[in-house]
């Protein structure tokens, strides 16, 4: 989580990621931050993020990126 | 036609009951578009005329209803974008001076803390009758939108009602859009490049749908919606539709409804439309160019034939109210291959620079082609023929750069960083392969230890989200040329 939380830090120190939970709904984060950080989560988490999990859902707070992530690797461990 | 006016007054008689506008869950018929329209324009103080009316102009549907009110009472509208720095804002309010600022009740906090002794003006409160349709048009000034300027301060470009009509009747012939097409607008209404689609929905009696912010921040939400409001016409900046294809959203789910997709405002990078043109080929993709100086485009080119990822799409030729002369010096120049600074002529070429008679001077002129003298424009971007005639961009011929659809003078980014307290001296450069904007700030010698990450978070407040540099390089001393200029070849190997 601790990384998870650098790489958001990176792209917008000027948020409070233990609180926010409304970082797409509630236009935090544009498109363009949403590029930048999905190529941050797939080098620095090994993993591939595909169009299925690109839900407004899943970005809208840090912890709702952390469960994706372990759902992520679930999925590609089997 | 003399006022754009009447191409709602045609639409409104002819489709009354049909949606022309809509937002999310918000729709207006153009009857209803009409009246509100004019009974706003009824609240707006009679004694102005042909005078500027700013329009705060967030995403909504009710931005639309105001530009018109200013056009039905006589005067023009000058958006604002509600969301850019308050320092900005000011300067276009200070600039213009509007006696009037239409917009949202929601939108009104942009004016907190700004002088604008004026009134505030929203869709509530419209008069109970409504305004007839104004004299003016022609040369009278429809619109001013604001670019951004070398020396920090914003610059209004102002354009006529003939000019928009010019445009969009070129425009129309070259495409035959009609009422049954449902446009899925992109470009903020404060942006030039919004014009385009908010008067093709008037002229034509198409469906504008103005597709929420946030959908734009995830492809697949963004995809899905294009196909719930079985949209036909996209014409965005090529950043927007690179997303869709950097996130690879077509294996997911594809646009069903979309028949053609036009970009415009910066250079399509081929590796994203060639994606499009694998997943649809059965879309007609056509790349646009224009100039701020300039109702809508001038140029287009229909993509067709293969391209590989690292070819450069064509800018085409020009709509039928344009010419175009590629102009080396004073010399024209006819031969495919050599570069030159494009000229432009046409009826829809803006008014003048707000203000300014020395710069308008400057770039607006008038020459004699071979058949009498002509207005002309010098566009400072510079360009080539290809061997069938159309052109091809080459590059800007000062330091101003169209990054996310926006047209950026890099000067304005290095005044403002520039005017921190931290910053000694700075550079801007544009990493046009990667779309980046990259800064290199020397600090001064009070400045304590500081990263380039602070220094873009300073930043963000001063600028506009998409002028804010996406790196900001703390350097020692920034390289200096046999000038004494700073050396931005030496600057652009360290990016």
């Amino acid at each position: 989580m601790d990384e998870l939380l650098d790489i958001l830090n990176e792209i917008n120190p000027d948020v409070d990621y233990e609180t926010e939970d409304n970082l797409i709904d509630g236009k935090v984060y544009d498109s363009f931050s949403i590029i930048t950080l999905i190529g941050e989560l797939c080098d620095r988490f090994d993993i591939e993020i595909g169009p299925k999990w690109m839900r407004n859902e899943n970005f809208n707070s840090a912890e709702a990126m952390w469960n994706m992530i372990q759902a992520i690797r679930e999925e590609e461990s089997v | 036609m003399h006022n754009v006016l009447e191409y709602l007054e045609a639409s409104a008689s002819r489709l009354p009951d049909k949606i022309a506008l809509a937002c999310g869950d918000v729709t207006y018929s153009f009857a209803a578009l009409r009246d509100l329209a004019a009974r706003l324009a009824g609240a707006i103080p009679a004694e102005l005329h042909n005078a500027p009316v700013a329009v705060l102009a967030d995403r909504s549907a009710e931005t639309a209803i105001c530009f018109l009110a200013a056009l039905y009472s006589g005067n023009y509208y000058v958006p604002i974008d509600p969301d850019m720095p308050a320092a900005k804002r000011q300067a276009i309010l200070d600039d213009a001076a509007p006696a009037v600022v239409l917009g949202r009740e929601a939108a009104r906090s942009a004016l907190d803390g700004l002088r604008f002794p004026g009134r505030f003006l929203t869709p509530a409160n419209a008069a109970a009758a409504p305004v007839p349709l104004p004299t003016c048009g022609g040369d009278d000034p429809l619109y001013m939108v604001y670019t951004s300027g070398s020396t920090g301060k914003p610059k209004g470009v102002l354009k006529s009602h003939a000019a928009e009509i010019s445009f969009l009747e070129a425009y129309c012939s070259a495409f035959a859009f009609d009422e049954t097409e449902i446009i899925g607008n992109q470009t903020p209404f404060f942006f030039d490049a919004a014009a385009k689609d908010f008067y093709l929905m008037l002229k034509t009696g198409a469906r504008l749908e103005i597709i929420p912010t946030e959908k734009f921040a995830m492809p697949t939400v963004l995809v899905e919606y294009l196909n719930e409001k079985q949209i036909t016409f996209l014409s965005w900046v090529p950043t927007a539709l690179a997303i869709v294809a950097q996130l690879r959203t077509f294996s997911f789910v594809k646009p069903e409804t979309v028949r053609r997709v036009f970009f415009v405002g910066e250079v399509m990078p081929m590796k994203h439309l060639n994606y499009w043109r694998k997943y649809l080929p059965d879309i007609t993709y056509v790349n646009l160019y224009g100039a701020s100086e300039l109702a809508g485009i001038c140029c287009w080119y229909q993509v067709e034939g293969e391209f590989s990822d690292d070819e450069s799409l064509p800018m085409g030729r020009p709509l039928e109210n344009c010419r175009i002369y590629l102009m080396d010096g004073e010399t024209r120049i006819t031969e495919p291959g050599r570069i030159g600074e494009l000229w432009l002529v046409s009826p829809a070429l803006a008014l003048e620079y707000y203000h300014d008679p020395e710069k308008t001077e400057a770039c607006f002129r008038k020459r004699d082609f071979g058949d009498g003298p002509v207005r002309c424009f010098k566009t400072g971007d510079l360009a080539s023929f290809d061997e069938h005639g159309n052109l091809v961009f080459a590059a800007r011929s000062d330091f101003q750069i169209k990054h996310m659809g926006h047209r950026i003078e890099l000067g304005e980014i290095e005044t403002v960083a520039g005017a921190l307290p931290d910053v000694a001296r700075c550079c801007c450069l544009y990493d046009a392969g990667k779309s980046k904007i990259v800064l290199f700030a020397q600090l001064s010698e009070e400045a304590g230890p500081l990263t380039g990450r602070e220094l873009q978070s300073q930043l963000r407040s001063r600028l506009s989200s998409y002028m804010l540099p996406a790196k900001v390089h703390i350097i020692e001393k920034l390289p200096l040329n046999a000038n004494g200029k700073i050396d931005r070849p030496a600057l652009r190997l360290l990016m």
